[in-house]
């Protein structure tokens, strides 16, 4: 088990207010795992991997990665942002050196580190790009490069295709299964896509009203074809199911 | 022609164009004048016969025109550089420091709203007639928005480039000098900017408290009373002058250095 999460709670004050994002929620993330966290908005999947990255203190519990808790932000948790992260006066092969610069990687082993990750991703011959040169898609594959080159232990993929139109979208989550394929990185992905937690995850978890609700091994084998029949027939099943979860009446916020 | 020289050469047109538009609205204003209320307005080929005469020796109030040049420069140089040194560190404290911040912005967002000439009676009060009180003058109209600018391109950093950098292993020096210093950079270049129009701006007023009869500032106080239009408009012309160097020489090539990374001032250089 590489991440353990016990009883983990978030709450903040707002105007007076206590509002609880997640509520004694546990989760326990295998070595090697692909694991899809789906729910509506609002309901909590960001704070959970922002936590899980050391960027919010928790209220309450205990999240434990690799035997020891979590104190703050480390490069052995590689995150990807939604929105765009990547700093735009630097290019392509400075965004994705930037990590190894600041770790003190020598220069030669950084070089070639670079390069690989840049080629993993599809972007050689746009290594002098700047940021505003590339597509959104083109983007979020700096940003994972960036990440990957660092080798963490875990991914934590926070909606990274989202903003990006369907085709793309598409074309980027089977990208990311085929660098999965070869690297095995533990990934935890928030999505709000039925279709793409059923095509990407070993497992999907619904997250609603700060909680949990459900836990599912998606049963279909590799390499999955969304345009094939069992994979309708489970999305539809899933989509049943997902909708039941975070039925209307589930849906009013908590303030406890 | 290769893209550099094709943009040399328009950019040679485009300041052409500028110059005769100035010149045109020159005369035309001239000749209204002269037309209308009957006085005499200088011609810009009497002002640049008078500067011709007063480069080739000529004085103007008991100093050659170089001296006044000079000193006005050095006044300017000096009161900018402190700016520059003060308003930077001053902008990046604000910047990182949200306490520091909202005591401190309103404060600053009053001061700069205060006139150049308002701040006479404070120089004098303060510094009594001088150098020290031209100094101080120039200083203050050019801190004001170094320090906003600095504080406001730290402070606008998306949030998103702060803890990706944390997440990638930044400590707190890294963060600041390699992520936030360079993003706000573009914001810091404008209140360095507005800082040295403001320093130049105020010249007038602030040579009004100096002492001395030597500056550009002083020929065009002076040049009020003995009805001297052309060397006022000299003196205002090489005003103008210097700060047109200064932002070709020192800000266009910063510019330069920083533009590839920024998407809106490389569209608007194309």
């Amino acid at each position: 088990m590489i991440l353990e999460l016990k009883g983990v709670t978030r709450a903040y004050t707002h105007h007076g207010r206590k509002h609880t994002v997640l509520n004694q929620l546990s989760l326990e993330v295998q070595r090697g795992e692909f694991l899809c966290i789906l729910g509506p908005s609002g309901c909590g999947k960001t704070t959970l991997l922002r936590l899980i990255a050391g960027l919010e203190p928790l209220t309450g519990g205990e999240i434990i990665f690799n035997e020891d808790p979590v104190p703050g932000p480390c490069n052995c948790r590689g995150m990807i942002f939604q929105e765009d992260a990547l700093y735009p006066w630097k290019t392509v092969w400075e965004n994705v050196a930037f990590g190894l610069e600041l770790a003190g990687a020598p220069k030669e082993n950084r070089d070639d580190r670079v390069r690989h990750y840049i080629k993993l991703v599809g972007l050689q011959g746009f290594e002098q790009h700047r940021p505003h040169q590339l597509s959104g898609g083109m983007r979020q594959r700096v940003q994972i490069a960036r990440t990957l080159a660092l080798s963490p232990q875990i991914l934590l993929m926070d909606e990274p295709f989202a903003a990006l139109d369907e085709i793309t979208r598409q074309r980027m989550d089977n990208e990311l299964l085929d660098i999965w394929g070869e690297t095995r990185q533990t990934i935890l992905f928030v999505t709000h896509s039925v279709d793409e937690a059923l095509l990407l995850g070993d497992r999907i978890v619904t997250l609603n009203q700060g909680n949990i609700q459900d836990s599912h091994t998606v049963p279909l084998p590799r390499p999955r074809l969304v345009e094939s029949y069992t994979f309708w027939e489970e999305s539809r099943r899933l989509k049943h199911r997902f909708a039941e979860i975070c039925a209307p009446q589930a849906m009013v916020v908590q303030h406890v | 022609m290769n893209a550099t020289q094709k943009n040399t050469a328009s950019s040679w047109k485009q300041g052409l164009l500028t110059l005769l538009t100035v010149l045109a609205a020159w005369i035309a204003t001239a000749a209204l004048v002269q037309l209308c209320r009957g006085v005499s307005f200088p011609w810009p080929w009497d002002v640049a016969g008078r500067l011709v005469k007063l480069l080739s020796g000529q004085t103007l109030y008991s100093h050659a025109i170089g001296t006044h040049l000079l000193s006005s420069l050095w006044r300017w140089g000096l009161g900018y550089t402190l700016a520059v040194i003060v308003g930077l560190s001053m902008g990046l404290l604000l910047g990182l420091s949200s306490n520091l911040s909202r005591l401190l912005t309103p404060i600053f967002t009053l001061i700069h709203m205060i006139p150049g000439l308002a701040w006479i009676p404070i120089a004098l009060l303060v510094f009594g007639i001088g150098t020290t009180a031209t100094t101080f003058m120039i200083f203050i109209m050019a801190v004001i928005p170094i320090v906003i600018n600095t504080a406001a391109g730290i402070q606008t950093v998306p949030p998103v480039q702060i803890e990706a950098a944390q997440i990638m292993g930044a400590n707190r020096k890294a963060l600041f000098l390699r992520v936030l210093f360079p993003a706000a950079l573009q914001s810091i270049l404008t209140g360095l900017r507005l800082g040295m129009a403001g320093a130049w701006r105020v010249l007038i007023a602030a040579e009004m408290v100096v002492g001395l009869g030597v500056g550009l500032g002083y020929i065009i106080i002076q040049s009020r009373w003995s009805l001297d239009y052309e060397a006022s408009f000299v003196a205002l012309g090489l005003i103008l002058l210097m700060g047109l160097l200064f932002e070709k020489l020192f800000f266009t090539a910063l510019e330069r250095r920083v533009a590839p990374a920024f998407p809106s001032t490389e569209r608007t250089m194309h």
